[in-house]
Parts: C-alpha cells; sequence; structure tokens
C-alpha cells in the first residue's frame, strides 16, 4: 500500500448548472513512496485539480483520496491537518509572499505546525539551503529581493513544514536553465535525504526524463498512462497523439534506433543517450 | 531617374530601425543607483529582422526590452527608433506615445494584460486610443484576431481562454496599432507547449510576411533557434550576437553565461569531448542524426575493411 492514494476519485466543476464539467474521472492511482512522481498533461487535463484533491484544497464529488490508507475526508473540521502532511507549491508561489522578512515569511508553515523555536530555526535555515537561498538574504523583505530568490523562498516555506508529501505546481517555470537545475536540483538532493514523496507537476518533457523516477500522464480527466520515466517515454506515439511529447535527445536517439542502429539504455537524457551510443560503437569497432 | 530610386531605397535599407549607443541604466534603491543593470550597449537593429535575446534572470535583457519601450528611462546613452531619439529629454508625452505605437511589447503574464471583458472590445483598446473612426477600429480588430487565429472567439469572455489563447488576444490588440516592431518579452514562458507553438507560429508569420521587426526575450533555446539573430546579454553587458547555429555550437560558452545548448547540440559535444570524430556546428536534431549515423557508418565500414 502507498503513503498516498486516489480511489475511483471523480471531480466536476459546477455541478447543476450549464457550465458543468467533469475535470477528473474516476482516477485510481497510487504515488510511490519516496520517489518523485512527474505529473504530466495539458492545460485543462485535470492534473491541477487532481493536486488540490490531494491537500483537501477540493473535495471529492466521489471517490476517497487516501492517506496511510485513511480517507482524508473522514474528519472534515481536521481537514487543515491534512495540509502540514501533504505540502503544496503552488504555480508561481513568489506571489504569496507576505511576511516582513524571508526568515519569518518561511517559519510561518512550521511555527503553524506547532514546532519549538529552536526546531524552527533549524527547519528554515535546511530548507532555505536546499533551495539555495543565501542566508544574508534570509533578513531582506520578501519584496525586495529578485523573481528567482522569491521563487526559493516560497518553496522553502512549504519544505520547512516537513511535509510528508510534497507537491510543486511547475516550481521552475519562467526561470532560466541555471536557475531550473538548481531549484530541481536541490529537491531531488531533499528528497533523496529525507525520503519524502514528492510529485512534481511540469510541462517540461526534459525535466522529467532527468529528475523524476515514475510518471504520470493525464489526457481528458484521465490516467493515460503512468509508470518508470522510460517505460512512459517508449511510448512515444502514445504521447504524440495526445500533443505530448516527448524530450529532444529522445527523439533523436528514437530516429537512430529506427534507423537500424542498436540502441540499448536510458534513452531519454543526455548522458543516457551518450552512454548507448559509446557502448554501441564499442560493439560495432 | 531609375537609379535614384535604388539609390534612395538602399539609403533607406541601410539606416538600422533601432539604433543603441552606450546604453546603461542603473535601478535605484532609496535614491541609491545600485549595481548598473545595462553598461554602455550598442547594437543596431534593421527593419524586417528578427532578434532573440537570450540571458540568464538578471542579466539585464527584459531591462534592455523595458528602454526600448520607454517603460524605463535612462540619460546614459542613447537610442534612436526610426529616427527619433527617444532618450532625448525633449520627448513629450505625444512622442512617447508614437514610441509606444511603433514599438509594441507583449509581456510574460497573459492575465496582466487583457482590460476588457470581451475579446473584441480589449483588441479595440489601443485603436481607440488612437482616435481612429469607428469603422477603422472595426476593420483594425478583425484583421487582427484573423491573424492569430482568434476570430471565432471576438465574442468571448478574455478570462475564459486558454493561457495560450490570452497572449494569442494580447498580441492581436498589439498589432491592430499597427507596430512596426514587437518585443516579445518572454511571452511563452507561462504556456503550456501548445500555447507556445501558437504563440511561435504566430510570431514567425508576423516577421516572416508582415515584414514586422520581432525582438523576442527568451528562456528556451528551441524559440531563438528560430530567430536570424541572437544576442547574448551577461551581466549588463551584450556577451555574444551572432547567428543561432554559431551560438548554439559554442557549448562552453553558453554553459558559463548559464544558458544550455540544444540536447542535440550537448550530446555532440560530449562525444566530442571523449575523443569521437564528429563536426563542430551541429544545431538541429536532424544534422546531429545525420552526423551520429555516418559516424557509426564509418565504424562499421572501418570493421569491415579490417575483416576483408
Amino acid at each position: 500500500m502507498s503513503r498516498l492514494e486516489l480511489n475511483d476519485v471523480s471531480y466536476v466543476y459546477g455541478e447543476g448548472t450549464p457550465f458543468r464539467t467533469e475535470a477528473l474521472k474516476n482516477i485510481d492511482l497510487s504515488f510511490s513512496d519516496g520517489k518523485i512522481t512527474g505529473l504530466i498533461g495539458h492545460t485543462g487535463s485535470g492534473k491541477s485539480t487532481l493536486v488540490q484533491l490531494l491537500n483537501g484544497l477540493l473535495k471529492p464529488t466521489s471517490g476517497k483520496v487516501l492517506l496511510d490508507g485513511k480517507d482524508i475526508w473522514e474528519k472534515p473540521k481536521e481537514i487543515g491537518k491534512i495540509r502540514f502532511r501533504v505540502g503544496l507549491v503552488m504555480q508561481y508561489p513568489e506571489y504569496q509572499l507576505f511576511d516582513e522578512t524571508v526568515h519569518k515569511d518561511i517559519a510561518f508553515g512550521p511555527k503553524n505546525c506547532g514546532l519549538s523555536d529552536q526546531e524552527i530555526e533549524n527547519a528554515v535555515l535546511e530548507a532555505a539551503e536546499f533551495v539555495g537561498l543565501d542566508k544574508n538574504i534570509l533578513d531582506k523583505s520578501p519584496f525586495e529581493i529578485s523573481g528567482g530568490q522569491k521563487r526559493r523562498a516560497a518553496i522553502a516555506g512549504v519544505i520547512a513544514m516537513h511535509p510528508e508529501v510534497l507537491i510543486l505546481d511547475e516550481p521552475a517555470a519562467g526561470l532560466d536553465p541555471r536557475g531550473r537545475r538548481e531549484i530541481l536540483g536541490g529537491l531531488k538532493e531533499y528528497q533523496r535525504r529525507n525520503g519524502t514523496t514528492v510529485i512534481l507537476v511540469s510541462h517540461s518533457m526534459e525535466d522529467m526524463a532527468y529528475y523524476c523516477d515514475e510518471v504520470v500522464v493525464m489526457n481528458k480527466a484521465k490516467v493515460l498512462m503512468s509508470g518508470c520515466v522510460s517505460d512512459v517515454f517508449s511510448k512515444s506515439a502514445e504521447l504524440e497523439s495526445v500533443g505530448l511529447d516527448i524530450p529532444r535527445i529522445a527523439h533523436i536517439a528514437k530516429a537512430l534506433s529506427d534507423m537500424g542502429y542498436d540502441l540499448k539504455g536510458e534513452l531519454y537524457t543526455v548522458d543516457g543517450v551518450k552512454n548507448a551510443i559509446e557502448k554501441y560503437i564499442a560493439s560495432i569497432s | 531617374m531609375s537609379e535614384n530610386i535604388k539609390n534612395i531605397s538602399d539609403t533607406a535599407s541601410d539606416v538600422p530601425f533601432i539604433k543603441v549607443e552606450n546604453l546603461s541604466y542603473s535601478y535605484e534603491n532609496d535614491g541609491v543607483p545600485s549595481e548598473p543593470a545595462l553598461r554602455d550597449i550598442s547594437l543596431e537593429i534593421r527593419e524586417g529582422e528578427y532578434v532573440a535575446v537570450l540571458g540568464h534572470n538578471g542579466s539585464g535583457k527584459s531591462t534592455f526590452a523595458k528602454l526600448l519601450n520607454m517603460i524605463l528611462t535612462t540619460d546614459k546613452g542613447k537610442i534612436i527608433i526610426d529616427g527619433t531619439e527617444i532618450t532625448s529629454s525633449s520627448m513629450t508625452d505625444d512622442d512617447m506615445f508614437e514610441v509606444r505605437r511603433k514599438v509594441g511589447m507583449v509581456f510574460q503574464n497573459p492575465d496582466n494584460q487583457l482590460v476588457a471583458t470581451i475579446v473584441e472590445e480589449d483588441v479595440a483598446f489601443g485603436p481607440e486610443n488612437l482616435g481612429l473612426p469607428r469603422d477603422e477600429i472595426r476593420k483594425r480588430v478583425y484583421s487582427s484576431l484573423d491573424m492569430v487565429g482568434m476570430r471565432d472567439y471576438s465574442k468571448h469572455a478574455p478570462h475564459k481562454l486558454s493561457g495560450g489563447q490570452k497572449q494569442r488576444v494580447a498580441i492581436a490588440g498589439i498589432i491592430a496599432m499597427r507596430p512596426r516592431c514587437i518585443i516579445f518579452d518572454e511571452s511563452t514562458a507561462m504556456l503550456d507547449p501548445l500555447g507556445r507553438k501558437e504563440v511561435m507560429s504566430i510570431i514567425k508569420r508576423l516577421n516572416r510576411d508582415e515584414g514586422i521587426t520581432v525582438i523576442q526575450i527568451t528562456h528556451y533555446m528551441e524559440e531563438a533557434a528560430m530567430a536570424d539573430r541572437v544576442i547574448i546579454i551577461n551581466d549588463g553587458t551584450i556577451a555574444a550576437d551572432s547567428t543561432p547555429r554559431d551560438i548554439f555550437s559554442r557549448v562552453d560558452f553558453l554553459k558559463s553565461v548559464g544558458l544550455e545548448a540544444p540536447q542535440g547540440t550537448e550530446l555532440i559535444w560530449e562525444l566530442r569531448k571523449d575523443g569521437f570524430d564528429l563536426p563542430d556546428n551541429c544545431v538541429t536534431d536532424e544534422e546531429c542524426i545525420a552526423a551520429l549515423s555516418e559516424l557509426f557508418e564509418k565504424t562499421l565500414k572501418g570493421k569491415k575493411d579490417e575483416q576483408a
């Protein structure tokens, strides 16, 4: 049994109105513990609805969201507690910073979890380190730091609560390549050290290939496919049929395989393809 | 006589549409100037060019775009657009309005740019402010919506559109002003892959078919690859100004300025480092595939010859 599961979950917006939309239809899904699962799909595929259901911001129209085997809506009045256990970093979280200093902003979550002052201090410093925030930034106002730093501060605020499940909706959107690498790399390091279950929503197939262990593909309110990264990216035709793509490097590897060159291995990252090519050349020379 | 005309048109095409001379800019923090965001930049952009501007966050590229559109002003250096020095102290509000009509700007967040509650009213906002007659406004609104493929949505509410559709409406609003140049300031950053494709194909078409000068600021290398020319800004200065092919094949340099080469180029570069005999100028996926299959064939042939 996984820590976080969806059991026949459906969600309908605008029930009883002419705008009724089924955002999710009968979803059965479990997220592997201690892994990074990527969540991909078009705008409107249902992935944002899904992440909001996972931490109780939305309540399923039917079906159950199970955390450690328990329905999170069993005691609706205590749904707030779920949000400490399932932390959600929304898209463009930098717009949600509000406190006087970056330090206070990051400390807001842990404080409300009921941690001691020393624990809060440790949590803040540790979270800041993972997202790559300099110590001297912590005393500044969140409004006088750069956009990239704001993003990091907002992510640190959720990490500092040490949620069992951490969900991030496009945490690297709008950042330059180096910024993406630093933030996503920091997250992977955090996940590796703490064994947190991470769900990463992204449009970037390259990031999925590089940082995720497993991938869930959403399409038209349903799960189109799920599995480990190599399984999902090997189904390029299916992905393309719903307008999704595979990483560019995977295109190159696939074209070469289709030409009859026998490349084997993880053919969806630059390193993976490089290794496959070097092995192939060794085998033919 | 015919020679005369030729001479005139020759001179016209030699005059840059945008000329930047020794431009610097510093933001102020409580009245104290901080580290300059731009240092002594000089460049020229010709009418009809498609220029991509790359640089990591905080490199100064957005500052540059804002200076071109007079969202920011400076007295350090000159910007001359279509013969008018916009950095001059004698610029009036009317002059500024004219600059913004000629040089339109599409921003990153589609939600921050739409003002009206119906798509066609939003597109009409600019032309209405130009004081054009009603018929002309209507004509421009519909032709602009046609150009971005949003005519069918003219009576829709903007907030119900997808991100890509919103950006297309924002672009239509700019086109309706009949600009000579459009600056796209990371206009695809908040869109999903489908939305990005939609907007990119419109940008290409505006440049190719309408002759509009395009300056596109982006983090996406595959978008920059579509431009005629790529300018890389790093720490407030121009670190490179060349063709996409030339720039993308310089993988070490790209890394040093916080950027990345396309994945295929990086693969070839990594293999070259390991001693494989591959060309150093592969940029498109097709070129990378061709180069690799050639290497495989050579190796296979070498083995056959050996066996023979």
